[in-house]
């Protein structure tokens, strides 16, 4: 009876080991930033082009995460991708003249969507649209556009030669 | 030629067989678990047989297989100029595929062995004919506890495999090749979702009802002979590093 | 019974309600290879029955038929009057604690000391007071000798010890019919000597009924009341050890006196000896 109580009080001892160390990695390397269901508010912003980004993606200002983007939809009848960003209720004083840009993250990062305020004196409410976009850049419309410009230039350069 | 094929259909009909006999093992054993589940302190003995006595070894392959993490990592990481994201890189390999698929194996080396040799030991000395003639049904007082003990002890060495895996990737790349302490922690709380953890858990439960299924069936049905016994130990972990291996690649194709 | 051996094949004793255990007529394969055919035995309440016959001839398969361990392929299996195909799951399990039997090994669980060994059938069946439990297995340990080795455990025992304490083990729920598989093999002749009374004495101090398989002639002939020699899948003989003593069947005398050639023969199938020898010469 002495042995099976010394392995009740192991197992017991495993058991909570195996149990605290679930509880580590749940509460230890996740990301517990936003349990956003209630203290948070919608903002919506249309987008020609929204690139990577994805739902979950963060919503921050000044480098600071203070959303998540929600969800991102697709109007028929704009033609633009809608997107809806989460704002954690804490901060509640954007101004509605803020525009909201796609960044990308690092060499590698994805893409989050980042708020430069404005200078109104009103603050975004609830369901709010928001006017000032940047949309995603595309990397095949940056090589075009460099392309194009190089050929302007070469033409520009050319003409006087060829006027002669 | 003939002959050759003649032994693939053999093989073929053999593999079969076992896997049919496996499956309606299988539906037996979970059919009597409700009720072993009452007689508690079988199980727990079990539990402390699979689980408390492979934590030496789990522990110390997961510290050293986080060490061997934290040096790799690094090393690559560097490569990009990135070696803040060792945390991210660490956690993640280890929470969705390192954790689960190394504790499996070493369990169906050491928990695994055990059970299918005992088993075994007990066919071939008639102790299980011996419990029938006593009107013991063997099954519920000796194969089922074993099951669910495995079971039980396979998530939770998972999570303490991942977690001193962790600190060994702590050890080496914070301690001692100076990645910055609170960008490690701060990087991987970015990146790691509880659906990872999740991943991670998932995994660690279906490989343990696998590799202890396939440890109890051996031992089980194994010849009543020495080698008989020792054959069916040699299965127990090939075939659980199989399965464990191939499970793998389809959780993770049905979780991504 | 008692006065003229029977010949192979002959039908059983009549009354059954003098009979423990009987077998009528029956057979039994295994994988196509005929263990018994048309196999009639009768185990008489009261006695030690011995089943003896060279190695092989499935003396374990009949304890398993016994047992309802093993299904017979046809014929009957009756233990207790009633056929043991014929029992549910419940009722075999509750005829089962109703026999104990003794394991070649002894079949002892390795992981429990020697008092657990014997108190697993009562642990697993009853819900006994401990105190209770412990007095029946210490009484049960004192009637094999072994009182004193209750703390031991069941790796430590010698082969004649593990014996003893399986049988403890058979008799701790106060069986009916014993079964005994082998219990001479590989033991000293003082263990042996202890083995043998302890099965005659429990036979007649608990009232019960005992069935020895074996092939030690000379040890079961002193104990046994009456003996069948099995042979080929049937009953080549059969009565008291006195009466096989005479029996006029070479193959019985071959067995009861342990002659090297006879019907069982001494050199396996070969081809002629001097042909061997010269054809080996002549490759050379």
């Amino acid at each position: 009876m002495r042995q099976s109580r010394a392995i009740d009080v192991s197992t017991g001892l495993f058991v909570l080991l195996g149990f605290a160390a679930i509880l580590f990695l749940v509460t230890q390397i996740t990301n517990r930033e936003f349990s956003l269901r209630s203290d948070s508010y919608r903002l919506v912003a249309q987008y020609e082009n929204v690139g990577g980004l994805k739902a979950g993606a963060p919503v921050s200002m000044a480098g600071v995460t203070i959303g998540r983007v929600e969800s991102i939809g697709y109007d028929m009848n704009l033609f633009k991708a809608i997107v809806t960003l989460r704002i954690d209720a804490r901060y509640d004083a954007i101004p509605n003249d803020s525009d909201a840009s796609i960044y990308t993250a690092g060499l590698l990062g994805g893409q989050y969507v980042g708020i430069t305020p404005g200078n109104s004196e009103d603050a975004y409410r609830d369901g709010d649209s928001v006017e000032f976009v940047q949309d995603a850049i595309v990397l095949e419309n940056l090589i075009s556009k460099y392309l194009f410009s190089q050929a302007g230039k070469d033409k520009a350069t050319e003409a006087p030669a060829t006027q002669e | 030629m003939i002959g050759l094929l003649g032994e693939l259909t053999d093989s073929l009909r053999r593999f079969l067989e076992r896997l049919g006999a496996m499956t309606r093992f299988f539906g037996q054993v979970l059919w009597q678990s409700p009720a072993v589940l009452l007689r508690f302190r079988l199980v727990v003995e079990q539990v402390y047989n699979t689980g408390a006595l492979s934590l030496v070894i789990i522990m110390t392959c997961g510290l050293f297989v986080g060490m061997v993490l934290g040096l790799q990592g690094h090393d690559l990481l560097q490569r990009f100029g990135s070696e803040e994201a060792l945390g991210t890189g660490a956690a993640l390999s280890l929470l969705k595929e390192l954790g689960p698929v190394v504790t499996a194996l070493l369990f169906a080396g050491r928990a695994g062995t055990a059970l299918a040799s005992e088993l075994g030991l007990m066919r071939a000395t008639d102790q299980l004919s011996a419990m029938e003639v006593m009107a013991v049904d063997p099954m519920r007082r000796v194969v089922v506890p074993r099951f669910l003990g495995g079971v039980i002890a396979m998530p939770l060495l998972t999570a303490i495999f991942i977690a001193v895996a962790l600190f060994g990737v702590q050890l080496v790349g914070v301690q001692f090749l100076g990645v910055d302490q609170g960008s490690f922690w701060s990087q991987m709380r970015g990146a790691v979702e509880l659906a990872d953890v999740n991943e991670g858990l998932i995994k660690g439960v279906t490989f343990g009802i696998a590799c202890s299924l396939i440890a109890v069936f051996e031992g089980y049905n194994a010849e009543p002979t020495a080698e008989g016994v020792g054959r069916a130990t040699t299965r127990t972990v090939v075939i659980s590093a199989v399965v464990t291996l191939v499970l793998d690649y389809i959780l993770t194709a049905l979780m991504l | 019974m008692n006065q003229t051996p029977k010949p192979a094949g002959a039908a059983a004793p009549s009354v059954d309600a003098d009979n423990v255990a009987a077998l009528h007529g029956v057979d039994f394969s295994i994988d196509g290879k005929v263990i018994f055919r048309g196999l009639d035995i009768a185990i008489r309440r009261g006695e030690v029955t011995a089943i003896m016959g060279p190695s092989g001839t499935g003396k374990t398969t009949l304890l398993r038929l016994i047992t309802g361990q093993l299904r017979a392929d046809s014929g009957r299996v009756l233990v207790e009057g009633r056929d043991v195909a014929g029992l549910s799951r419940r009722e075999l399990y509750a005829m089962r604690r109703r026999m104990g039997m003794l394991f070649q090994n002894g079949a002892l669980l390795t992981d429990l000391d020697v008092f657990e060994n014997v108190a697993f059938p009562l642990r697993e069946h009853a819900q006994l007071p401990e105190r209770l439990l412990r007095n029946i297995v210490l009484s049960k340990l004192q009637a094999v000798g072994l009182r004193g080795a209750a703390q031991l455990r069941a790796q430590q025992l010698s082969g004649g010890m593990a014996r003893r304490v399986a049988l403890a083990r058979a008799i701790v729920m106060d069986p009916q019919l014993l079964l005994y598989d082998e219990p001479f093999a590989g033991l000293d002749p003082i263990s042996m000597g202890v083995v043998l009374r302890l099965i005659r004495s429990l036979n007649d101090a608990l009232g019960i009924s005992s069935v020895v398989v074996t092939h030690d002639v000379r040890e079961i002939s002193q104990i046994a009341d009456s003996s069948y020699i099995l042979s080929g899948g049937q009953v080549v003989a059969s009565g008291t050890p006195a009466e096989l003593r005479e029996h006029p069947s070479p193959v019985v005398h071959q067995f009861m006196d342990g002659l090297a050639d006879g019907p069982v023969s001494f050199h396996y199938p070969a081809p002629d000896y001097p042909a061997q020898l010269l054809d080996r010469s002549e490759g050379a």
